[in-house]
């Protein structure tokens, strides 16, 4: 039987039936229509379903019901954006040509979001190691991290840049 | 094909322990509790579980408790995920073997979600973390409404997928006691690639030596049995013995030959498992023995 | 570049780079229309069977279920994309584990998925045939299409002729290329090398399976969106599979997932296409990662026979190699490949005396469809492999026996053929450069090194007497629109078209826009597969902008008072080129209301089609691609893991269009060869069932795993543009694998100083070759 649950996506509260079996990638997909969740597997292994749970911590939305996160906030791809200005992030994988099918795309960032909220500097291994439930066909991942590390630059560059008047 | 019927359940999220024990007391085998439900769920999708009742732990805030006791023993609650136990102050340095399987299994993601308790209990014969709770002689807090009992992680994996719980009994804390002083704790997962991939061997070996000599040894192997095992034979051919190259090569030769029973699946052969027993309990030993860069 | 060009050779950002990174981008499986329903496949759990009945009724009696379709319900005709030898749906026989039985169509998809256990099918199993070797001979013991002569061909790309051989029942098409006399040649060699490799059967794992949207429209007819590479022609097949005119058909291909070649003839639209109809709904498929695996097409697994004849000096005299592809129980797209894979056996080498043969076998295994290089990788495999053993045998440089034989520009192929814009000889000696092969690498406690340089080719297949079409609509503000049918896999087909339409109008990369993926809108293109989208798309795009530049001076005329001869643009400003002062923008030519004096619009239209299409003399070649790699890998041979040193890698794709992207393409494809090299293969149990239908147990390269590009020294051949491309560019899609493969191959064979010959070259397979075990590989 349906439970009504609320789920706070991208900043605004959204009420409405889930199944108690239906996941929380489903939910945001199908319900909410936020498409950029993407269903890569449906199974925890690939990453493409990626979201930011409760601030900065990434968890697969394929292998979350949704019924277990109600009343919590979720940041998907299509919240990542702030007005006018791409993220970091998505400005960087997109001047490191980290993009080729794009399908991967939205649980990169999205996990890379996360490392970049933990380590701020990460090398090339460590990225390796964070991301590494993230999967990509197209690129062999070379350019994914360089994209990682520029935009780990810019953000240091930015912070430091307000830090100092 | 695989297509089952998903699960259907009613949906429980109890606000104390004692609610939750309550309602696994009254429906038993027909509920199950969840805490990071990265195992659970993908059962509930492709529908190889029965079962009407789901028990969600989110809501007890004692279980996702994670501390060092006085006498320095790590407790870890059930609903503790993975990353915050790997992540705990203290653990890297004085569980290096926990800390170790903990960082070799799965992903991010999933270890956001899911738990220690949750990786013990789903007991497969690969478990990650079998082989390090044992050479640590780790114990599971297990309650019910009947009352409580503590049991060594060697009795608690009873089979494939079977553990020792009764139908109504949660697994509420791994207790891990402080390793002895100076000795010295490691894992290896081998496996065929560095990522998204179950262990084809896992060694996690516990040594305390006096002088060079070995004063106890704990070995234990996963994936080359129906459940994680201590490599007995192997250690037992270490103790009181100066922990040369012969020794270790020895001990290895034993626990590949003796302590396991590899199947070939469709990761591996058996020969090839019973191989990289040999190799990587040799190089747990070496790097015991202070040789580490002798395995590269 | 900067010199000759505007655009062409700077790295633009990617078009659609924006579009993906915000979340915007939509595929397939996103659309999703009013009153949708969801459709999940009943398959079957045999690898062949006759089906004796199917009982729907427990699964239509369930809450939300609308229909479920069975072969009843579908054509009798048969369907295919070359050889007419399936139903949309099984009628009688199930041919491999996974054949499409029935679809269940519910409201949900959750429903749709539980209701398929409720499908009750009564199957006679019937005896299977796995193996290729035995299934290519004269009296196999399994004949899975008894009436193959007779099956109609769809005469897709004007292939009608299968050589069907009477004697081989479960060939569905051979092919040979002939020259010289091969038995004359092997008499005159001084040493003989005669090896078979298997190569096993592997999944593109694009990371979007296989999706579609249909919806059924007023006027009796559909609209689609599909994962498919073939874009709006795929509705001449479903068409002619349902009976349907195409014109009634409405085709959308948005961005795709990934291709490979594996979304090509997407088997799922035919079916979605039955069912809306039917049910007078819209209906979504998409197969899960599980069903991708086992029905969303692999790429066959192959024996390689071969044999070569060398002189002592190295010189190649003679040459066979027999391809059996085992293609599954439906010959789909292995028939092409089986024509055209024999153009990579022939693409990189001068021989006098040489035989191809080919030839695309039925089994009751997975289902087939085109893989990145069709086929071509086999073939380099094979010959790479067999070149490195005959140097060594021969004592000679591995180097030098590819130098002493490598085609150059000029000399004639396998097929007798003339080649040009040939760059292989400058592709191979950076290889060889770089890698210094003779510099051995010590030993290093339980690691052994070893190098190796290797070559291929893939042929771009722009030479169909179809055409690709493209519009260039000019906007009022002076930016150009761009209408084509080229589908966006991944690949960068967006980027390059605007570049091209960029360059040809001088405008900034900025004000051109794409508008693909449209059949009512988008010209006619053949899909966009075996590396022709950036020549043949490029091409039209050139052709298209110049008649739209031509309609524009002619409206320039009265204002500038000068005939077009004497006209040029630049940045939308269309100016006299000898007086540059008298101009006029673009934007002057529209009114307010954004019409135009004469016709109220300016659209160019144009259709390329190859000179040589058609083959008019004779002597005519494919234009093809060029690459070489020089790697150095690490062998444990303790436990057979293996670790990439160094590469270097040189591409000759005539110009290249944007060289980041194409580096791009280049990385990923190293890590699809790198994991076909070690990782890679279809794991069948004795049923014929694959049991690897997973990210964790179907190995493909994580982040873990994939070499540092910081190791990676990635070129180009410079200034070597080809006379049919699009300001010289070729293409680059599959040639970038096709090296990749042979490369570690010979490295990993060098370092153990054994010869491999079976893919994938896993640890425990090396382990074996270390230790003496004789494994047999099968499948």
């Amino acid at each position: 039987m349906k439970r009504i649950i609320t789920l706070n996506v991208n900043g605004v509260d959204y009420t409405f039936g889930a199944e108690p079996n239906a996941t929380l990638a489903d939910v945001l997909r199908e319900e909410l229509r936020f498409t950029g969740v993407k269903k890569g597997c449906d199974d925890g292994e690939c990453g493409a379903c990626s979201v930011l749970l409760d601030g900065c911590k990434v968890i697969p939305s394929c292998t979350t019901l949704a019924v277990e996160v109600e009343g919590h906030k979720i940041l998907t791809i299509e919240g990542l954006k702030k007005g006018d200005q791409l993220h970091p992030l998505q400005q960087a994988f997109v001047d490191c040509f980290a993009v080729q099918c794009g399908f991967c795309t939205p649980g990169m960032i999205m996990c890379a979001c996360a490392l970049l909220a933990e380590n701020d500097d990460p090398t090339e291994a460590e990225i390796r190691d964070y991301m590494r439930g993230n999967i990509c066909r197209c690129t062999g991942y070379g350019k994914i991290i360089q994209a990682v590390q520029e935009a780990a630059r810019n953000i240091r560059t930015a912070k430091e840049a307000v830090e100092n008047g | 094909m695989a297509l089952g019927t998903r699960t259907n359940f009613e949906y429980h999220a109890p606000e104390t322990l004692a609610g939750a024990l309550d309602l696994l007391s009254e429906y038993r085998e027909d509920a199950r509790p969840i805490a990071g439900g990265t195992d659970l769920i993908p059962k509930i999708k492709s529908g190889i579980l029965e079962f009407s009742h789901l028990v969600s732990l989110k809501n007890i805030d004692e279980l996702k408790r994670i501390y060092i006791s006085e006498d320095g023993e790590l407790h870890v609650g059930c609903c503790a995920t993975l990353r915050e136990t790997e992540n705990f102050p203290g653990v890297r340095e004085t569980w290096p073997a926990l800390a170790a399987a903990i960082h070799s299994m799965a992903n991010t993601q999933v270890k956001n979600r899911g738990t220690l308790s949750g990786n013990i209990c789903n007991a497969v014969p690969s478990c990650e973390n079998g082989p390090n709770l044992l050479v640590y002689d780790a114990s599971v807090v297990i309650k019910s409404i009947r009352g409580e009992r503590i049991v060594p992680v060697e009795a608690f994996f009873v089979g494939i997928l079977k553990t020792c719980l009764e139908p109504d009994e949660l697994l509420t804390e791994i207790i891990i006691p402080r390793p002895a002083e100076g000795s010295f704790s490691i894992y290896y997962k081998y496996a065929l690639r560095k990522a998204l991939d179950l262990a084809m061997v896992g060694v996690a070996a516990n040594v305390l030596l006096e002088k060079g000599v070995v004063k106890d040894a704990k070995i234990a192997l996963g994936a080359v049995a129906i459940v994680p095992k201590r490599a007995s034979n192997a250690e037992k051919s270490l103790i009181g013995k100066e922990l040369t190259d012969d020794v270790i090569l020895e001990a290895a030769r034993i626990a590949s030959e003796e302590d396991c029973r590899p199947i070939t699946d469709i990761r591996a052969t058996a020969e090839y498992r019973r191989e990289m027993v040999r190799i990587y309990v040799r190089n747990a030993l070496r790097a015991a023995a202070g040789r580490e860069g002798d395995c590269k | 570049m900067a010199d000759k060009y505007r655009v062409i050779g700077t790295n633009q950002l990617r078009y659609d780079a924006v579009e993906k990174v915000t979340g915007a981008a939509i595929y397939s499986g996103d659309v999703k229309p009013d009153r949708m329903c969801y459709g999940k496949f009943v398959s079957s759990p045999h690898a062949h069977a006759k089906i004796l009945s199917i009982d729907v009724s427990e699964a239509l009696a369930m809450p939300g279920v609308v229909d479920v379709l069975t072969g009843a319900d579908v054509p009798e005709k048969r369907y295919g994309g070359y050889i007419r030898d399936r139903h949309i749906l099984c009628k009688h026989v199930v041919r491999f584990v996974g054949d499409y039985v029935a679809l269940v169509v519910a409201t949900d998809e959750v429903i749709a998925s539980n209701a398929v256990a409720k499908v009750k099918v009564e199957y006679e199993p019937l005896p299977a045939i796995f193996d290729v070797e035995e299934s290519a001979g004269s009296n196999p013991p399994v004949i899975i299409h008894p009436d193959l002569f007779e099956y109609g061909g769809a005469g897709f790309q004007g292939v009608t002729e299968y050589g069907w051989e009477k004697d081989r029942p479960n060939q569905f098409t051979s092919y040979y290329q002939r020259k010289g006399d091969i038995d004359k040649g092997f008499a005159e060699a001084d040493m003989i090398v005669e090896n078979k490799y298997t190569l096993p059967f592997v999944s593109h794992c694009t990371m979007e399976t296989h999706q579609c949207v249909v919806v059924p429209t007023p006027d009796g007819g559909l609209e689609i969106w599909g994962s498919e590479q073939k874009g709006g022609i795929a509705r001449f097949e479903i068409g002619e599979d349902i009976d349907m005119p195409p014109e009634k058909i409405h085709m959308h291909t948005p961005y795709l997932g990934g291709g490979f070649g594996g979304k090509t003839g997407i088997p799922i639209l035919d079916v979605a296409c039955v069912a809306a109809l039917k049910i007078k709904r819209p209906v979504r498929i998409v197969q899960t990662r599980e069903e991708n695996f086992i029905q969303g097409g692999l790429r066959g697994a192959a024996v390689m026979h071969i044999k070569d004849g060398y002189k002592k000096d190295g010189t190649l005299v003679s040459r066979y190699v027999e391809m059996l592809a085992n293609s599954g129980p439906y010959a789909a797209h292995a028939t092409i490949l089986v024509m055209c894979a024999g153009f990579g056996g022939t693409g990189n080498y001068k021989c006098p005396n040489q035989l191809v043969v080919g030839r695309g076998i039925y089994t009751n295994l997975p289902l087939n469809a085109p893989y990145r290089a069709l086929g071509s990788e086999y073939f380099v495999f094979a010959i790479e492999r067999n070149m490195d053993e005959a140097a060594r045998k021969l004592g000679i440089g591995r180097d030098e026996i590819r130098l002493k034989n490598v085609l150059h520009n000029g000399d004639r192929d396998g097929n007798d053929k003339v080649v040009f814009n040939n760059g292989s000889d400058y592709c191979l000696r950076k290889a060889i450069d770089g890698i210094h092969l003779e510099q051995h690498r010590k030993a290093d406690g339980p690691w052994r090194y070893g190098k190796s340089v290797s070559l291929g080719n893939k042929f771009v297949g722009t030479e169909d007497e179809q055409g690709t079409g493209a519009l260039c609509k000019v906007n009022s503000d002076g930016s150009v629109t761009i209408y084509n049918a080229h589908v966006e896999l991944g690949q960068g087909a967006k980027t390059v078209d605007a570049m091209a339409a960029a360059e040809e109008m001088k405008l900034p990369y900025q004000m051109v826009h794409i508008v693909s993926g449209d059949s009512e809108i988008c010209p006619h293109d053949m899909g966009t597969f075996c590396s022709r989208g950036t020549h043949a798309n490029g091409n039209a795009i050139i052709l298209a902008c110049r008649d739209a530049k031509k309609k524009l001076y002619h409206l320039a005329e009265k204002r500038l008072k000068i005939s077009p001869e004497e006209m040029d643009m630049e940045d939308a400003v269309i100016f006299e080129k000898a007086n540059p002062d008298n101009k006029m923008a673009v934007s002057e030519l529209f009114s307010f209301e954004g019409g135009v004096e004469e016709g109220g619009q300016i659209i160019g239209g144009a259709t390329w089609i190859h000179p040589l299409a058609g083959n008019p003399t004779g002597i005519e070649r494919d234009t093809y691609s060029y690459g070489s790699w020089g790697m150095e890998v690490g062998v444990n041979i303790e436990t057979g893991e293996v670790k990439i040193m160094q590469l270097i890698g040189c591409y000759d794709g005539g110009t290249i269009v944007n060289p980041k992207a194409a580096e791009a393409q280049i990385e990923g494809a190293f890590s699809m060869g790198y994991g076909q090299a070690l990782f890679e293969h279809v794991m069948v149990n004795d049923k014929g069932r694959m049991i690897n239908c997973s990210f964790r147990d179907y190995k493909i390269p994580t982040f873990m795993d994939s070499p540092s590009t910081s190791i990676m020294d990635i070129s180009f051949v410079p200034d070597n543009p080809c006379e049919f491309g699009p300001n010289g560019a070729k293409g680059i899609g599959e040639v970038s694998t096709v090296p990749v493969l042979p490369g570690i191959a010979n490295a990993v064979s060098d370092a153990i100083g054994i010869e491999l010959y079976d893919l994938p070259f896993t640890r425990e397979t090396i382990l074996n070759a270390i230790n003496g075990v004789k494994k047999d590989f099968k499948v």
